[in-house]
C-alpha cells in the first residue's frame, strides 16, 4: 500500500488552525487599538467604523449558518438582529439593573431572544423545502419591520432608544477606542463557535442536507431537526450581535433593520462564498466599512456588491472560495497516488478481522433479519413495486436482480425509509419499521449505498465517513461545546475514518472533497462509509457500477469477506451477474415490480423465466 | 365596519396592481421555478423613467409611460441574455439570489441617477375624475390598472394556449430538455419570458407610482413586492390565472385589515404573514388548487 496516514497530531486536531488563528488577532487588536486610540495614533471615528465592520462581519457569520451550510436562503436575518438590538435597549432602560450585570443580562437576553426568533421561523422548515422556506422568512422580515418595529412602546419609534455605552466590572467603556474590545471579543467567541459547529456533528449533517436531503436521513441525520437548530444557532449569533450593535450604535432606532438590509446581507454572503467562513467575514467587514471611509464608495456599493452577485453567480456559482477549493483539490490529487486494483485485494481484510472481534463482544455484531411483506408502490398511476416481499436471514447474502424498471431501486427505497408503500410491511428482527422515517432506521442499523453515489460531494472524504457514523456520535450543546465524552467519542470517529480510508487505498486524499474523485474511487467511498458505522443490515445499490472488471471481481472478494468475518447481512442489487453469485447464496428476481423467481442463486439465475425477462420476451 | 363595500372596491383595485406583479413573478417561476426578485424593481425603475420625462421634462404621459416600458424590455432582455442564460443549469436558489443581486444593482442605479428623496409621478388621465362605485372613486389610474390586468392575463392567456410558440413555452416548463429536443427554441423561450415578466413589473410601476402617492428607489421591492408573492404564493406559483386571483384575494385581505385595524398600523403585514404560513403549510400548491399536495 502507497499511501500512508497523517501524522497522529494532525489527526486528531485538524481544525485547531481554524480555531485560533481569527480569535487570536481579535485579541491582538483589543490589545493594539485601545492603546493605540489613547495614544492618538487612530481617529476614535475610524475606530467607530472598524467596530461597524466587525459586527457586520459577525452577521455576515451568522447568516452563513443557515445559508451557507444548511443551504435554506434567510431572507430576514437583519429582523434578528433589530430584536436583540431592541431587547437590549429595553434591559438597558427599563430594568435598571446595576451597570455590569445590565450588560450582561442584555447580551444573554439578545442572544436568546435571537434564537427563539429563529425557531419561529424556521418552523415551516419542518415542512417546506428551498424556494417556499426562503418565502416564509421573506414574510416574517416584512412583518416584524412594519409591525413590531413600529411599537412605540418596544422601539420608540422615530426617536429610536438610547442605550449608554456600558461599564463593565468598572471599566468605562464609553470611547470608541475602549468599546471596540466588546465587538473584537464577541467576534472572537462567534468565530470559534461558528467552527466548533461546523466541524461537529450538527456542521457536518448541515452540509449533507444543504447537498442532499435523501442521503443525509440515510446517514441517520434527522433533517427537520438539524434544520431548525441551525435556524436557532444562527438566531442566537444574530441576536448576540444585535446586544453588541445596540451598545455600539448607543441610539437604536428601527430604520437600522429595514428588511432591505436583510437582503443587502444575503448578497454579501453570497459574494464572499456560501459556506465559506473566512470569505463571509471579509466580505461582511469590507462592504460595511469601507463606505464608511471612502465616501466616494457609498453610492457606488450596492451596485459593485450586487454586480459583483450576479457576474460571481452566472460565472461560477460556488464564488472564489470554491474555486480555491477545486484548485487545492486538483493539486492533492496529482500529488497523491492510488492504484485502485492493486489496493482492492487488501481493502478491509485487517479491519473486517478487528470489526469482527469488537462485534463478537457486542451485540451489535450480529447480522439483522430483514423481512419485506407484500409492499406495493404507486407513483401515480404507475405502479413501481407490486405486492413484493423477500426476506434476508441473520448474516445472509441475498442477491436482488433484475432488468431496468423492474423496481429494484424503488424497493431499496422502501426499505431505507425513503418511500412509504402503499401497502406491506418492513420488518428489521420482527420489528415493524414502516412508519419510521430513515434517520431511525439508520440508527437501528440500516446501512446503504445510491446508484447515484450516496456522498456528499461538497465535503472531504474524512467528513463523509464522520457522517457516516452520526448515529453512532453524542449530538447537542455537550457535542458542540465539547465535553469529555464527546470529544474522545469524535475522536474515535476520526480515527475509524482515517483508518478505513488507509483501507480503500485513499488516505492521502482524507481532505479532498468526494466530488472531485473518480467515480469509481467514489464507489469505494461510499462502500467504505457504509461500513463505517458497523451495519447490522447492508443495503448495496449496484456497488460495481462504475468499477473496472478487475475491482468488481476483487469487490466481490471483500463483500462474501465482510459478510462471513463480521456476519452482516447484505441485500445487493446488482447487474454484473458474476458479483452476485460470487457473493449471494440466495437471490430473487424481480420484475415489473413482483418476485418473478426466488432461490439459490446458481440455481435462479439458470432458470428459463428469468433469462427471458433480462433478454426480453420472444413473440409466440 | 359601515365601510365594508368601499374597502371591498378599494382592496379589488389594489389587487389588480399586485395580480400584475404576481403574474409577472408566475411566469418566470414556471420557468425556471425560481423566484425572481427583481419583479418589483423593474417597476420601480419603469417608474423613474417616466418620471424623468412627465415630471422633469414636462412630456407627455404616453411617451413616459412606453420610455419606461422599453427600460423595463431591456432590463428583461439582458436578465436573459446575461443571467438566466449562463445559469441554465444552476440551481433554482442561485438564479432566485441572482435576481436579488440584479434588484440591487437597480436599485443603486436609481439612488445615484435619480436621488433617494420621493418624486411624484403624475397619474395618467382619461378625461374624467373617476368612477364612483360603491362609494369609491376609482381614478383613472386604478380603471387603467384594471384594463392593464386585463389585457396582460388574457394576452398570456391567448399566447400561451393558442399560438405554436406558446405551447413551446409551456412544454419547456414542464420539461426543458424533452422540450428542446422536440424544436422548442430554448432562447427565445427564455427570452420571452424574462421579457414579458419584465414588461409586466413595467407595467405595474407605471401604475403603482401614482396609486402609491410617491415614487423612490426601492419603493417597488418591498411591501408591493412582498404583496405579489404572496398572490403569487396564494394562487399557487406558476399557475397564470391563480395570479390574478391571488392579487385580487390579498387586496381584499389587505382592505379588510386596515378597515379592522386601523389603529394597528402595520398589523396587515402580520396577516399577510399568518396568509403565508397558513398557505405554505396547508397548501402549499395554492388555496385554489384541487387536492392538497
Amino acid at each position: 500500500m502507497t499511501a500512508t496516514s497523517p501524522p497522529a497530531a494532525f489527526r486528531f486536531a485538524p481544525h485547531v488552525g481554524r480555531l485560533v488563528g481569527v480569535p487570536l488577532a481579535c485579541v491582538a487588536l483589543a490589545i493594539v487599538l485601545p492603546l493605540a486610540g489613547a495614544a492618538g495614533v487612530i481617529n476614535q471615528p475610524d475606530i467607530d467604523v472598524f467596530s461597524y465592520g466587525v459586527l457586520a462581519g459577525m452577521l455576515a457569520l451568522s447568516l452563513n449558518i443557515i445559508t451557507g451550510y444548511a443551504g435554506p436562503v434567510s431572507l430576514g436575518q437583519v429582523a434578528f438582529l433589530g430584536m436583540g438590538a431592541f431587547t437590549t435597549g429595553l434591559v438597558a432602560t427599563k430594568l435598571h439593573l446595576p451597570l455590569t450585570l445590565a450588560f450582561l443580562v442584555a447580551v444573554v437576553g439578545s442572544t436568546a431572544v435571537g434564537a427563539l426568533a429563529a425557531l419561529v421561523v424556521g418552523l415551516p422548515a419542518l415542512r417546506l423545502r428551498g424556494i417556499y422556506l426562503a418565502l416564509s422568512t421573506f414574510a416574517f422580515a416584512d412583518a416584524v419591520d412594519h409591525y413590531f418595529f413600529n411599537v412605540q412602546q418596544l422601539t420608540g419609534l422615530g426617536s429610536g432608544i438610547t442605550v449608554p455605552r456600558p461599564h463593565v466590572l468598572g471599566i468605562n467603556l464609553h470611547e470608541a477606542s475602549r468599546y471596540v474590545v466588546v465587538p473584537l471579543i464577541g467576534l472572537a467567541l462567534v468565530w470559534m463557535f461558528d467552527v466548533r459547529l461546523r466541524h461537529g456533528r450538527l456542521g457536518r449533517a448541515l452540509v449533507a442536507i444543504r447537498e442532499n436531503e435523501d442521503v443525509a436521513a440515510s446517514f441517520g441525520v434527522r433533517v427537520a431537526w438539524s434544520k431548525l437548530a441551525a435556524f436557532m444557532a444562527s438566531g442566537a449569533v444574530a441576536g448576540f450581535t444585535g446586544a453588541l450593535f445596540a451598545y455600539q450604535v448607543t441610539v437604536v432606532n428601527h430604520s437600522s433593520f429595514t428588511f432591505d438590509q436583510s437582503l443587502f446581507y444575503l448578497i454579501i454572503v453570497v459574494v464572499g462564498g456560501l459556506g465559506s467562513r473566512g470569505g463571509v467575514l471579509v466580505a461582511g467587514m469590507l462592504f460595511t466599512a469601507l463606505p464608511r471611509w471612502l465616501s466616494f464608495l457609498q453610492e457606488w456599493n450596492l451596485i459593485v456588491a450586487s454586480l459583483l452577485l450576479v457576474i460571481t453567480l452566472a460565472r461560477h456559482p460556488g464564488g472564489l472560495p470554491s474555486m480555491w477549493a477545486e484548485a487545492r483539490d486538483r493539486r492533492a490529487l496529482q500529488k497523491g497516488q492510488d492504484d485502485l486494483d492493486a489496493v482492492l485485494p487488501t481493502m478491509g481484510r485487517r479491519r473486517l478481522a478487528e470489526d469482527a472481534q469488537a462485534g463478537a463482544a457486542g451485540e451489535s455484531g450480529r447480522g439483522a433479519r430483514l423481512q419485506v411483506e407484500g409492499v406495493t408502490v404507486r407513483f401515480g398511476g404507475v405502479v413501481a413495486v407490486d405486492g413484493a416481499g423477500l426476506e434476508v436471514g441473520p448474516g445472509a447474502r441475498v442477491g436482488l436482480v433484475g432488468p431496468n424498471g423492474a423496481g429494484k431501486s424503488t424497493l431499496f427505497n422502501v426499505i431505507s425509509g425513503l418511500v412509504r408503500p402503499a401497502a406491506g410491511r418492513v420488518l428489521l428482527d420482527g420489528v415493524d419499521l414502516t412508519a419510521l422515517p430513515p434517520h431511525e432506521r439508520a440508527a437501528r442499523g440500516m446501512s446503504r449505498t445510491f446508484q447515484q453515489i450516496g456522498l456528499v460531494k461538497d465535503a472531504s472524504l474524512v467528513e463523509n465517513l464522520l457522517l457516516a457514523q452520526h448515529c453512532g456520535l453524542p449530538g447537542g450543546p455537550a457535542a458542540l461545546f465539547g465535553s469529555g465524552p464527546a470529544r474522545r467519542r469524535e475522536k474515535e470517529a476520526l480515527a475509524r475514518a482515517h483508518e478505513l480510508l488507509t483501507d480503500i487505498g485513499l488516505a492521502s486524499y482524507a481532505e479532498v472533497r468526494a466530488g472531485s474523485l473518480s467515480g469509481g474511487q467514489q464507489r469505494l467511498v461510499e462502500l467504505a462509509c457504509a461500513i463505517a458505522p458497523h451495519p447490522r443490515l447492508l443495503l448495496l445499490d449496484e456497488p460495481s457500477a462504475g468499477l473496472s472488471p478487475a475491482a468488481a471481481e476483487h469487490l466481490a472478494e471483500q463483500l462474501a469477506a465482510l459478510s462471513a468475518s463480521y456476519s452482516t447481512s447484505i441485500l445487493l442489487i446488482e447487474h454484473h451477474l458474476p458479483l452476485v453469485t460470487a457473493v449471494c447464496e440466495e437471490c430473487y428476481v424481480l420484475d415489473s415490480g413482483q418476485v418473478l423467481a426466488h432461490g439459490p442463486t446458481a440455481k435462479v439465475l439458470r432458470q428459463p423465466e428469468v433469462a427471458a425477462a433480462y433478454l426480453g420476451e420472444t413473440s409466440p | 365596519m359601515g365601510h365594508i363595500p368601499q374597502f371591498t372596491v378599494l382592496g379589488l383595485a389594489n389587487g389588480t396592481i399586485y395580480a400584475l406583479i404576481a403574474l409577472g413573478l408566475s411566469l418566470v417561476y414556471k420557468a425556471t421555478r425560481a423566484i425572481n426578485f427583481a419583479q418589483g424593481e423593474v417597476g420601480t425603475l419603469a417608474a423613474f423613467i417616466a418620471w424623468e420625462l412627465i415630471g422633469r421634462h414636462h412630456q407627455n404621459w404616453v411617451v413616459g409611460a412606453a420610455a419606461g416600458l422599453a427600460a423595463a424590455v431591456v432590463v428583461g432582455y439582458v436578465m436573459h441574455r446575461f443571467v438566466a442564460t449562463p445559469m441554465r443549469e444552476a440551481s433554482r436558489v442561485s438564479l432566485t439570489i441572482a435576481t436579488l443581486g440584479v434588484a440591487f444593482t437597480l436599485y443603486g442605479f436609481e439612488a445615484k441617477v435619480f436621488g433617494a428623496s420621493p418624486e411624484v409621478l403624475p397619474p395618467p388621465s382619461l378625461g374624467f375624475q373617476g368612477v364612483s362605485v360603491a362609494g369609491f372613486l376609482l381614478t383613472p389610474v386604478y380603471i387603467y390598472a384594471i384594463a392593464a390586468a386585463v389585457i396582460a392575463s388574457a394576452t398570456l392567456g391567448v399566447v400561451l394556449r393558442r399560438t405554436r410558440f406558446g405551447l413551446g413555452v409551456l412544454a419547456s416548463a414542464q420539461d426543458s430538455d424533452t422540450a428542446r429536443l422536440l424544436g422548442v427554441p430554448a432562447a427565445k423561450v427564455s427570452a420571452f419570458t424574462w421579457v414579458g415578466a419584465a414588461v409586466l413589473a413595467g407595467v405595474a410601476g407605471l401604475l403603482a407610482g401614482p396609486t402609491q402617492g410617491v415614487i423612490y428607489p426601492f419603493f417597488m421591492s418591498g411591501t408591493l413586492l412582498f404583496r405579489g408573492l404572496v398572490a403569487a404564493l396564494v394562487g399557487g406559483f406558476g399557475d397564470l390565472p391563480g395570479a390574478v386571483y391571488g392579487g385580487l384575494i390579498v387586496g381584499l385581505v389587505e382592505a379588510y385589515s386596515i378597515e379592522a385595524f386601523v389603529h394597528y398600523p402595520g398589523l396587515p403585514e402580520v396577516i399577510l404573514m399568518a396568509l403565508v404560513l397558513g398557505v405554505l403549510l396547508v397548501r402549499p400548491r395554492g388555496i385554489l388548487a384541487r387536492g392538497a399536495a
